[in-house]
């Protein structure tokens, strides 16, 4: 791409100067639309725009400033070099030595893996294929082909095709693009009614999951297939549900919505993806437009995604998210290298130790939103029958591996509480026992969606019918009340507001106790601060009608 | 008086005459002068007309603006109220799909060994 006319070889970035909240430089107005890429030890970690740069407090002419991304603060300790380099190949490229904290060890921002991370495109960390090794390009349209083949034993019929980065990059030029963190599919269902659609979609996540693939629902039109490599996760591949309605409405999940003709869609045309044909949407540039804007030609590593709110609101409606913070969840396990080195089981929260002097000797114990599995560890080490759930799955896995390497006889799964099928399917199981049953859930209310307590009510419904009580605790004070940061919502929660939504479902909060409680390696970076919580004892009692 | 009368007719044909020599149009002018003050009175009449028309219009203006006011203070109380019922309908198209998906997959599954095929062929062929 060549750099703006007229402006000669003349330097336009300068003066890069770094410190522990932000890194500043100069650059005239001209530079405003540049997109530049932020370098660690000469890799691109992050690219913004020039223009979404602060004007810098000092007020001299042309400097500008940029905070340290949030998510990237906690890597900065350490010494190393930073970079700032334009993506138009000018000749201003900057780099600055670095010293954050006192400590002399190199400045890093990789995984446990050693895969270097980067701030993707929404705000929070992530992976870049240009980080993996060099076969991971290969390896993840293996994946990606693999996945196709499935769909089309069982629905031959159905249209698949590459969508969104997949379709971007190589359309621009037959490369996947170096700063993409996946793959992409989408498929046109036949469907024209959201409720045929969805179950469609639901059916589709069974066959790759019976053809034994690690798909996870992210929503109704939206399934993502993980997989590893050599024992460390590897990109995913999504798979997106796209549909005509009957007023020609194309509506797809990531995010389009235009009216098109269905030959506009289908059939598939064939696109050179790095040297292999991959089906593309009959008239790619339709899609590419609605996803990227009319400026999708222009290569642009900044570039965030701006949707519509008529889009945003219907694909709310008729998909959800059946994920919610659970990526941000599953990233700060995965990357909360501290919180990680306190040996499992071995840092019971006070409440389980509150709730293990309460329940009877032997007591049948659910914990719901277990986390790393402190707390099951340890009760089931006082010697409570436990079984856990959280919809995180690497802390899950390896909860589940200590259980097993200390014979704790702890059952943990994965289960998603947003999961209306999944959480009856578990209501059901749990009282054909038809015995009592403790649940607990430490810290799940003050994070749990608005949409998702119906849900997590008639779960608790049908837990508590054999008997028994749940122990849940809410915060009294807000850590995140705002959605769209990239750190998982934490805010307080009414008892009373409670006390109203569970008696439809027959729950009755039987006793309250306010606690304060220190819980170290959170999102929050709440440290040794203790949180305010009420913990509540809560019971079932048949409705009257 | 009656010399005073005689005196103007006596002058009257000659002034008319030297009136006339002066200023031929004189005539025309004077009709037209008096039309124009006819025309005058008319339009002060037409303006007072429209000063009353203008004032009820306005009256009439004032009155829909309190109902534009009063009206889009429903719509706005409507508005959330609205959003909030198309979300709630949106929504039910997931739910009818989850719930169909649940009992397809997981409630007619585990109940079909209680379920008496003959009994069910003996249903009539349209719901009722």
């Amino acid at each position: 791409m060549r750099r703006p006319p007229c402006r000669g070889d003349r330097p336009l970035l300068s003066h890069l100067a770094l410190d522990d909240e932000a890194l500043s430089f100069t650059a005239p107005p001209e530079d405003a639309d540049r997109v530049v890429d932020l370098l660690l030890g000469g890799r691109r970690i992050w690219s913004f725009r020039v223009s979404a740069t602060e004007p810098d407090p000092s007020g001299e002419a042309h400097r500008r400033r940029l905070p340290w991304p949030r998510p990237l603060r906690p890597y900065l300790t350490g010494t190393g070099t930073i970079g700032l380099r334009p993506i138009d190949g000018g000749p201003d490229v900057l780099t600055a030595a670095a010293r954050f904290g006192d400590a002399d060890q190199p400045l890093r921002f990789d995984d446990r893996h050693g895969i270097g991370l980067v701030i993707n495109k929404f705000g929070r960390i992530g992976h870049a294929l240009a980080d993996y090794d060099p076969g991971m390009v290969q390896r993840l349209l293996d994946n990606l082909d693999r996945i196709r083949a499935a769909l089309a034993e069982q629905r031959p019929d159905l249209p698949v095709y590459v969508m969104s980065g997949t379709l971007l990059g190589p359309y621009r030029d037959g490369r996947i693009m170096p700063h993409d963190d996946d793959a992409d599919l989408g498929y046109l269902s036949p469907h024209t009614h959201p409720a045929d659609v969805v179950r469609e979609a639901f059916q589709l996540g069974r066959i790759l999951r019976a053809a034994g693939f690690e798909a996870l629902r992210a929503s109704a039109g939206h399934v993502q297939v993980h997989f590893s490599h050599e024992g460390r996760p590897d990109a995913y591949v999504d798979l997106f549900t796209g549909f005509i309605d009957e007023e020609s409405w194309w509506q797809h999940t990531f995010a389009i919505r235009l009216q098109a003709r269905r030959d506009q869609v289908v059939p598939t045309i064939t696109i050179d993806v790095e040297g292999r044909p991959e089906p593309a949407p009959r008239e790619p540039e339709l899609m590419l437009e609605a996803n990227y804007g009319p400026g999708w030609k222009v290569p642009d590593p900044s570039y965030r995604f701006d949707i519509p709110r008529s889009v945003q609101d219907r694909f709310w409606g008729w998909f959800s998210d059946y994920g919610m913070d659970r990526t941000m969840w599953e990233d700060f396990y995965r990357y909360d290298i501290e919180g990680a080195r306190v040996p499992l089981g071995s840092a019971p929260s006070d409440y389980a130790r509150w709730l293990a002097d309460r329940i009877p000797a032997g007591a049948r114990v659910l914990e719901l939103g277990a986390g790393r599995g402190h707390d099951a560890l340890w009760l089931a080490g006082q010697g409570f029958d436990v079984e856990a759930l959280d919809y995180v799955r690497w802390p899950m896995r390896a909860a589940a591996q200590t259980a097993e390497d200390q014979g704790a006889g702890v059952r943990f799964r994965v289960l998603n509480l947003y999961d209306l099928r999944r959480v009856i399917t578990l209501g059901a199981e749990m009282a054909a026992r038809r015995e009592p049953l403790v649940v607990y859930a430490r810290g799940l209310l003050g994070n749990y969606w608005d949409i998702g307590r119906p849900i997590l009510l008639r779960g608790l419904s049908m837990l508590l019918r054999s008997g028994g009580q749940a122990h849940l605790d809410v915060p009294r004070s807000s850590l995140m009340p705002q959605p769209g940061t990239g750190i998982p919502m934490h805010r307080a929660v009414a008892v009373e507001m409670l006390r109203a939504e569970m008696a439809p479902y027959g729950l009755r909060i039987d006793e309250v106790h306010d606690a304060d409680e220190v819980v170290e390696h959170t999102p929050w970076e709440t440290g040794t601060d203790p949180l305010p919580t009420t913990r509540m004892v809560v019971t079932w009692q048949r409705p009257v009608r | 008086m009656a010399a005073t009368g005689a005196v103007k007719r006596l002058v009257r044909a000659p002034a008319k005459a030297f009136r006339k020599a002066l200023f031929p149009d004189y005539e025309v002018v004077l009709r037209d002068i008096r039309l124009a003050f006819d025309s005058l009175e008319a339009a002060h009449q037409g303006i007072a007309d429209l000063q009353v028309e203008n004032a009820a219009l306005r009256a009439r203006l004032d009155e829909a603006h309190l109902r534009l006011d009063e009206d889009h203070g429903r719509l706005d109380e409507a508005l959330p109220r609205l959003t909030d019922g198309l979300l709630e309908e949106r929504r039910l198209n997931l739910r009818i799909a989850e719930l169909t998906d649940l009992v397809t997959e997981v409630v007619l599954p585990l109940h079909d060994r209680d379920i008496d095929p003959q009994r069910l062929q003996r249903l009539a062929a349209d719901t009722l």
